[in-house]
């Protein structure tokens, strides 16, 4: 039996490969652009990643569950610099009040009665043992940035793709494709999880005119870590979700 | 050319934007920074003033008050890092943004320290939040060393901003600016900001470029003014022509304009 320890990190699975990546792609943008101009809603529509998962309301999507989240993120976001929290729950309470304490999360978590405080604080913990386990050591040299964000124009300008990749590693400069989306999501991972990592590929070439070489997902409730692998295929995969979003909500 | 120029990052585009620049800007003379300073004179002001490329976009609002964030420190932060780290002072953005905190942190400690410089605000944070600092820098710092790799050419991080005040006027002028590209004919600026850009980014790119000429020691304007918006992966420019410089500084004047008026406003209700 392999002990969670012993299972391979995130880094571990960004980092498989790396002497077979794919070379640089920096002609794909200019397509998917044209191709996303097939629908063209009247005034203006936003999409993001949680657009395109299931429709299946869980904890996850809860204010609690969205709080969890957010906490889980800035944990993630302390290890992108290297920093071990003492206290996980306090230390990204912390973290995330200073970023923004006229957030609406903010007030729920000053709202929580003292059961429900630590109730979430216990789960944050729980989420904080997977997150430590599972994403490995992030090494500084892989240029690690943290709630990179996207918003990125198509469709003649009505509609707005906007995205948040939780962390971003490696560069996009040189021969080949070296640079890894990861997120993190709080729930387990579905079907909707691969159409999530689409779309950040799809966001992220756009803004930026060079294709992602991967995208990874870890699930800090189980601990499950997936990879998509980023070729003209999954763009053009990414680009028929959005198409079809925009139809549905033409059609509406 | 006195359009405003807009392309989607990526090297061969944004590079074009370097290739192709006019060879004579526009500059200022005596009699012309006189003539501007007794406009600014014109309105006036109970107190000082600063104007900026926001001030001009938001129409000349009042700015909200000013704290201290992870997110608002991170400019600061990173734009010194990046600067170690492109002339090679430092081996990593990451070192370099913890370096950088570290020396701001121990200039508190200066009794002539203003009581609300980042360096106070630092050391009163905890070391989870000055952890979030750091991670909010060196992304910032990445992200606009990304951009600047696709210009593909050889380019100058610039410590400072431009900043110019007007005789008499009592008003600051403030010119956002990150990088320089040194053109044989003359500068080309390069200024990065965060989200998309909105319908009046032309003239806020204008502002920076009319104040950065003004700074300049012989008012000579830049042969034009790069803007990235790489959450947009959007790209502006504006080249540093007569035109452009006289829309620029109209903008400023209008904004302190509508600034006072507001103001006055404000007092008569």
């Amino acid at each position: 039996m392999i002990s969670a320890d012993r299972l391979p990190t995130v880094m571990d699975v960004v980092r498989a490969g790396r002497s077979t990546r794919p070379p640089r792609d920096v002609d794909t943008a200019d397509q998917l652009r044209a191709a996303l101009r097939r629908h063209v809603p009247q005034g203006e529509l936003t999409l993001r990643a949680r657009d395109l998962r299931s429709d299946t309301l869980s904890l996850s999507h809860s204010s609690l569950g969205l709080l969890r989240g957010t906490l889980v993120t800035q944990l993630l976001r302390l290890a992108s610099v290297g920093y071990v929290p003492q206290d996980p729950f306090t230390e990204a309470v912390e973290a995330f009040i200073a970023g923004d304490d006229r957030d609406e999360f903010v007030q729920i978590l000053r709202d929580l009665d003292r059961d429900e405080r630590d109730r979430l604080a216990a789960d944050v913990a729980a989420h904080a043992v997977v997150l430590r386990r599972r994403l490995g050591t992030i090494p500084p040299s892989w240029f690690p940035r943290t709630l990179v964000r996207g918003s990125v124009r198509v469709a003649g300008g009505h509609v707005v793709l906007k995205d948040t990749i939780d962390l971003v590693l490696g560069r996009r400069v040189g021969d080949t494709a070296a640079v890894a989306l990861i997120d993190v999501t709080t729930s387990p991972l579905d079907a909707s999880a691969e159409r999530a990592g689409r779309f950040h590929a799809l966001v992220h070439t756009l803004r930026t005119g060079v294709a992602p070489l991967c995208v990874a997902t870890l699930s800090t409730a189980t601990g499950d870590v997936v990879r998509l692998d980023v070729d003209g295929d999954t763009l053009t995969r990414a680009v028929h979700d959005v198409n079809a979003t925009i139809h549905g909500a033409v059609a509406a | 050319m006195n359009q405003l120029q807009l392309r989607h990052v990526s090297g061969r585009r944004l590079s074009s934007l370097l290739a192709e620049v006019a060879d004579t800007p526009f500059r200022f003379s005596d009699e012309q920074r006189d003539a501007l300073a007794a406009r600014f004179r014109a309105v006036p002001t109970t107190q000082h003033r600063r104007l900026d490329a926001w001030s001009v976009e938001q129409g000349g609002a009042e700015p909200t008050p000013f704290a201290w964030s992870p997110s608002n420190a991170r400019r600061s932060l990173g734009r010194s890092a990046l600067a170690a780290v492109h002339v090679g002072r430092s081996p990593s953005l990451a070192v370099a943004v913890r370096q950088e905190i570290e020396r701001v942190s121990d200039r508190a400690l200066s009794p002539s320290i203003p009581s609300g410089s980042l360096a106070v605000w630092l050391v009163h944070q905890r070391p989870a939040v000055r952890a979030i600092v750091a991670a909010e820098a060196v992304t910032w710092a990445t992200e606009t060393l990304e951009c600047f790799d696709d210009l593909l050419v050889d380019w100058e991080a610039l410590g400072s901003d431009a900043y110019y005040d007007v005789a008499g006027a009592r008003t600051s002028l403030r010119g956002r600016r990150e990088a320089l590209v040194n053109a044989p004919t003359g500068r080309v600026l390069v200024r990065v900001r965060s989200g998309a850009p909105g319908a009046s980014a032309g003239a806020g790119l204008r502002a920076d470029l009319v104040t950065d000429a003004l700074a300049n020691p012989l008012g000579v304007a830049a042969l034009r003014i790069v803007g990235l918006w790489p959450d947009a992966g959007i790209a502006l420019a504006v080249d540093g022509t007569e035109g452009n410089v006289k829309r620029g500084a109209r903008g400023l004047v209008r904004a302190a304009s509508v600034r006072q008026g507001a103001t006055t406003q404000r007092r008569a209700s």
